[in-house]
């Protein structure tokens, strides 16, 4: 695919074809590192004392050890492996939910779209993050990383749904649209055959950036201990980390590691997502 | 009366977001697992006194009259909100009998003035460079810069706070760790003192705010740039400048302002990692003892006035925005 | 446009370079010279009500500074001797009958309050009534309404109390023993005309050496000035000394990154209690900081309470003792001493702290005891070396410092022993209980998987919270379906009141005297409520016949009584025995301090006190600081 467009376009276009190329490269990565090597963990990575504290790093331990005497490469693959699983999972169910309760309220219109969109912008509007905290604190410990999961999608569903609700108010004018009402069509049908395919260049470029969203408030979470602190991810490595002073003790491994995997991951996604926009809209121009 | 129809409708949305949202919170604070009467109770006991279990009766009745915590869970609810109605939120239950309405605003100016500069200037500055950067996209340094906010943004904040505070207040001791305030007076001393502050917390929060705008503002300048009428304008013979200020820049920044409405809401967020990192005397703060202490009455006011606050800003961006769009004044 | 952004940052630099504070680098942030202010760190950080100091009202913070310097008691802890001493009471209360209802108490004379008037009667006749008076809207009225029943003038320096009950531990009830005690003593020339239950009291009038002169509405400093009649404060009576330090300034510095770079660079000069990682960093950035110990492991073991894990006797299968005993014993103590504070700790079998003074008296004293200690069956579960594991272990990390030390010295160190570490033993004990293993490896009862959750402390109390993952990883590897659930002080401590868990970080039993009624009258089944309702004194829900007897037996001796102390011993066996709760180790508290401008701070060779810089007893310990010479 790469190689079709890449010979059709300019000489701008393929500098940001290789932008949505590396945020690719940087996503398959970290896919590689979070699903695959992920399988050859050797068995509780937050167990303490599992190996003896803060050795350096060596072929038996890649990153060294820290001062919980925990294996801190295996500790960073697991904790990629459950941020992906966050990301993942809150993007796809907030980006469904979101477009289809988006379309459907675009499409119907009326009263039932006015009450929809009301409480999107209510969500949108109210500041989530002091009750991100509110509710973690309240969660906490009982909570699972599913159930953080499950807020954050709360909090993120209305932003797709607004926009698809937009796409769908431009699109139902349109006349392939018409047409197909005028032919007798259910709703429904005219939603997943029609409409869908439209929004899903879009849909797609907002998973991306929900994956980014969803990551990096469960970080903000575990950074101030709300999220779970039992299951490693890459915010909770980081709170560890800062428990044990690694910033002043100039453990650089231990809490460069995941602030770093995090970065590196933001700008994959990042640019993945900027890319991809930039390439519908450049295959749209043409 | 279509204006009159699309403000009142606002306002009657502004109401109802704010309705909602405080509901949210009355019963999700609820729903706690602990509640302030035991917490008290607890901090008495902490305090090396034993109480048999009937002494503990006589207690909690006592501290629940002083609190308010009495009727039913709807009763309570209607009380909040006829009080909400006059700001007062009643007394705060850690600091008793400490009205909430004055420690918020004891700490509300302190967020206000932070966010506020910050999110402004970091929206300035970054529309600015982000424009530059669209407008002129082929040169070096738009590349250059466009990589360097590329990199800062995704950087977790308080990565970003940490070794801003590590550099400036540790390592060089440039800055103060502990910010102290002054009773306000209208003085420079006060000016240049409260600057002197709140610059750690400042920039953390503008470099990673400016990379946001950098990034979408070029995004959207350099795709206008690519417009059949910049060319257009081009070969009429205007200058970069006229090109760049009556084309590109005000075609993108309509788009930013809007952004800009939906970003407060964030940076309200954003601001309670920042002051619990810098110990900044603000809301976030607040937020964050009111949690420790499960005082409702403080977190319900805290929460409140934020809903408020967003809610009335992206009113205040939705009534002025037919001011700047010309497209949506006339249709 | 890059160049003005760099240009407009420098500016704004050298214009805050410009400002006061940073020129003059020998201030404090309230403004007073660095080198006649003694900078603490208050231990509750930044405190939102700072307006109100009224003693009695319900917000109020104390230990930012006001029952340290500003209020007083009628009676402190000597921490050392593990005693009470007179503060504003001249001697201990003397009773006037035989069931200990009526007691005379005698006043110190000379002592002013800090406006000038003289300390009397009065003022705390006044204090006692006013609070009876107002039992309905004050809470500590109605605690004292529990105790004392009326209070007679009898001359300017003496007085009786009448009390409820018969109460033979009266300077108990309404003095220090830990941390400071509710029933400060007030000015009644003050508060005859002011009400009690709504003036907030700005600037407090008291009898310690210092008032509160100044502080930050934002509540991060209080700022306190040494009297200048200090020679007629409490301390000055007593003690004959004035305080050196001109002013005494309580910061807050939230999170210990802050607080440790804060006495890296000298901004303070005392400490609460931080991180065995923050104080590496201390150690090697700043030869001005110092600890109570001069060399490994550095901490003070002298907090009065004993952490462990308590376990709420409520919840099947753990109200087996069996279940709680295999809990112990599948516990390899030394590695949770090194998995929680790299063993800086000392370890105690029994539920009272292995403090300086409680370990001479009931941990040495009781180890032979232990040692002999058996079971029905035989079994002996004392393990007397857990001090020289440590000491391998810690020698293997490189901990070269206690490689030559003798087995006593490392006994007196590290504790007289723990449990032994035999998950055989635990395994028959669960077997026995009525437990079994599920496909997995889990433990099952009733069919069903024992999952559990410890709760423990989030952001404060670093020891208990660390505990508890040492804890949980090890009971998981013996096959509890075992997590932690970290959270803020509100949760953690409404969990314990009302029951609301199954295993918890805690420190539920403390002291600091031989007679150890007061503290541990909350096991008796008189305090027991069951699960679901709110307790005190009995958060593990325990309940003995054998530990009631003893206590039954205790409960009408006074503290003098040398019968109380033989009580306390098998009080402390049978806990044991029965495995009321599973204590591991004393407090360890690293308090430093730095002498870049004050010296003399207490530590273990000069241990003229605790290092309870929190406590009320710090007007005690700080009288004796002394300037730094230039």
């Amino acid at each position: 695919m790469n190689e079709g467009y890449r010979a059709s376009f300019s000489q701008i276009w393929k500098s940001m074809g290789a932008r949505l190329k590396i945020g690719l490269c940087i996503i398959a990565v970290f896919l590689i590192v979070g699903f695959v090597v992920y399988w050859f963990s050797p068995g509780d990575v937050m167990a303490l004392s599992t190996y003896k504290r803060n050795q350096p790093i060596s072929w038996e331990h890649p990153l060294g050890t820290n001062r919980q005497g925990q294996d801190i490469f295996w500790l960073l693959v697991e904790s990629i492996h459950n941020s992906m699983v966050v990301g993942v999972v809150v993007a796809v169910a907030a980006t469904v939910i979101g477009v289809l309760i988006g379309l459907f309220s675009g499409f119907v219109g009326g009263a039932v779209d006015r009450v929809i969109m009301f409480i999107c912008d209510s969500i949108i509007v109210i500041p989530s993050l002091p009750i991100l905290i509110l509710m973690g604190s309240m969660l906490r410990g009982r909570a699972s990383l599913m159930m953080i999961a499950g807020i954050l999608i709360l909090f993120n569903w209305p932003w797709p749904a607004r926009q698809a609700r937009s796409m769908a108010l431009t699109i139902r004018e349109r006349e392939f649209v018409n047409t197909a009402r005028f032919s007798g069509e259910g709703l429904f049908k005219i939603v997943c055959v029609e409409i869908v395919p439209h929004v899903l260049s879009w849909a797609m470029a907002n998973f991306v950036n929900t994956v980014l969203v969803a990551i990096g408030s469960e970080a903000s979470l575990a950074v101030l201990g709300l999220s779970s602190t039992t299951t490693p991810t890459l915010g909770n490595m980081i709170y560890w980390a800062r428990q044990y002073q690694a910033i002043m003790l100039k453990q650089w491994v231990w809490i460069g590691s995941p602030v770093l995997a995090t970065s590196i991951m933001f700008i994959g996604l990042f640019l993945t997502y900027t890319g991809y926009n930039e390439y519908v809209a450049k295959k749209r121009g043409r | 009366m279509r204006l009159a129809k699309f403000v009142l409708s606002r306002i009657l949305i502004w109401f109802l977001t704010i309705l909602v949202g405080i509901t949210v919170v009355f019963f999700l604070q609820r729903m706690m697992p602990s509640d302030p009467i035991n917490n008290m109770i607890s901090k008495m006991l902490g305090m090396g006194t034993t109480m048999t279990p009937e002494e503990i009766e006589v207690m909690r009745e006592s501290l629940a009259k002083q609190y308010g915590l009495t009727g039913s869970l709807f009763e309570q609810y209607l009380d909040m909100l006829r009080r909400l109605v006059h700001f007062d939120f009643g007394l705060s239950i850690a600091n008793y009998p400490t009205p909430v309405a004055q420690m918020i605003g004891q700490a509300l100016p302190y967020t206000v003035c932070l966010l506020l500069t910050t999110t402004v200037l970091s929206w300035i500055i970054g529309n600015a460079i982000g424009l530059l950067a669209g407008f002129k996209k082929d040169k070096w340094y738009s590349k250059a810069l466009e990589t360097v906010s590329m990199c800062i943004y995704p950087t977790p904040y308080f990565m970003v706070a940490l070794v801003i505070m590590i550099l400036m207040a540790y390592v060089k001791q440039w800055f103060p760790l502990v910010p102290a305030f002054d009773e306000f007076t209208f003085t420079w001393e006060w000016f240049s003192d409260a600057i002197y502050n709140s610059f750690m917390p400042a920039l953390s929060l503008m470099l990673v705010g400016t990379g946001w705008w950098i990034i979408s503002m070029k995004a959207l300048s350099s795709n206008v740039a690519e417009e059949e009428y910049v060319n257009y304008g081009r070969m009429k013979g205007l200058t970069e400048a006229t090109i760049g200020y009556r084309y590109v820049f005000r075609n993108s920044i309509l788009s930013q302002v809007t952004a800009l409405a939906l970003h407060i809401g964030g940076a309200f967020g954003g601001s309670l990692m920042c002051e619990i990192i810098f110990g900044y005397p603000g809301v976030g703060q607040m937020v964050n003892t009111a949690i420790n202490n499960s005082d409702y009455n403080l977190l319900t006011g805290v929460i409140f006035i934020s809903i408020f606050a967003v809610a009335t800003a992206t009113l205040l961006i939705d009534l002025l925005y037919p001011l700047i769009d010309p497209r949506i004044r006339n249709s | 446009m890059k160049k003005i952004l760099s240009l407009a940052i420098i500016a704004m630099m050298l214009m805050a370079m410009a400002s006061p504070f940073a020129l003059a680098e020998e201030t404090t942030v309230a403004g007073t010279p660095r080198s006649q202010t003694l900078v603490v760190e208050g231990l509750d950080g930044v405190i939102s009500n700072p307006g109100q100091s009224n003693a009695y009202m319900t917000g109020t913070n104390f230990s930012r500074g006001l029952h340290q310097l500003v209020y007083s008691n009628l009676w402190e802890m000597d921490t050392i001797k593990g005693e009470q001493i007179p503060d504003l009471a001249a001697e201990m209360p003397i009773p006037l009958n035989d069931d200990y209802t009526s007691f005379s108490i005698k006043l110190t004379e000379g002592i002013k309050w800090s406006d000038g008037e003289d300390f009397d009667a009065e003022d705390v006749v006044f204090t006692f009534n006013e609070l009876l008076r107002l039992q309905d809207s004050l809470p500590s009225g109605a605690s004292l309404a529990q105790i004392v029943e009326s209070v007679e003038y009898v001359d300017k320096y003496e007085l009786i109390i009448n009390t409820v009950d018969s109460r033979p531990r009266l300077s108990e009830d309404l003095g220090v023993t830990v941390w400071g005690n509710g029933y400060r003593i007030i000015p009644e020339h003050y508060w005859k005309d002011h009400d009690l239950t709504t003036d907030m009291h700005e600037f407090p009038i008291g009898t310690g050496p210092y008032t509160l002169t100044d502080y930050d509405a934002n509540g991060y400093w209080f700022l306190y000035t040494l009297r200048e009649d200090a020679e007629f404060s409490d301390i000055g009576v007593l003690t004959g000394k004035v305080p050196k330090p001109q002013y005494v300034l309580f910061t807050a510095y939230g999170t210990e990154e802050r607080k440790t770079m804060a006495m890296l660079n000298n901004e303070v000069d005392i400490l609460c209690d931080i991180s065995p990682e923050a104080w590496e960093v201390l150690m090697a950035g700043n030869p001005n900081v110092a600890c109570w110990l001069p060399e490994y492991p550095y901490g003070c073991f002298d907090d009065p309470c004993e952490r462990g894990m308590m376990i709420n006797c409520d919840v099947e299968p753990f109200n087996q003792i069996g279940v709680r005993w295999a809990m112990a014993l599948s516990l390899d103590i030394v590695q949770v001493s090194m998995d929680t504070f790299s063993g800086q700790m000392r370890v105690s079998p029994l539920c009272m702290p292995p403090t300086t003074f409680m370990n001479e008296a009931f941990h040495q004293e009781m180890r032979q005891q232990l040692i002999d200690y058996t079971w029905e069956d035989g079994y002996q579960p004392f393990d007397k070396d857990y001090a020289l594991k440590l000491q391998e272990t810690l020698v293997s990390e490189g901990y070269d410092i206690v490689a030559d030390m003798t087995e006593e010295e490392l006994v007196d160190l590290f504790g007289i022993g723990w449990w032994k570490y035999d998950t055989a033993k635990a395994e028959e004990l669960m077997i026995e209980a009525g437990c079994e293993r599920d496909a997995e490896g889990f433990w099952c009862y009733n069919g069903e998987r024992i999952s559990f959750e410890i709760i423990c402390p989030s952001g404060f109390e670093t020891q208990s919270e660390r505990l508890s993952y040492a804890c949980q990883s090890q009971w998981y590897e013996f096959g509890f379906d075992v997590t932690v659930q970290a959270s803020e002080a509100s949760f953690y401590n409404s969990a314990d009141d009302t029951g609301d868990y199954t295993v918890g970080s805690y420190w539920p039993s403390c002291g600091v005297m031989k007679d150890l009624y007061s503290q541990l009258r909350g096991w008796h089944t008189d305090y027991y409520t069951p699960s679901g309702t709110v307790t005190s004194g009995s958060p593990a829900r325990f309940q003995s016949e054998r530990l009631d007897a003893i206590l039954d037996e205790m409960a009408p001796l006074p503290s003098s009584d040398e019968r109380t102390y033989e009580l306390s011993k098998e009080a402390l066996m049978v806990m044991a025995d029965e495995a009321a709760w599973l204590p591991m180790f004393g407090t360890s508290k690293l308090v430093p301090t730095n002498s870049t401008y004050w010296t003399n701070y207490p530590d273990s060779e000069n241990p003229y006190n605790g290092p309870w810089w929190w406590w009320s007893c710090f007007k005690f310990i700080m009288v004796e600081f002394e300037p730094a010479a230039v």
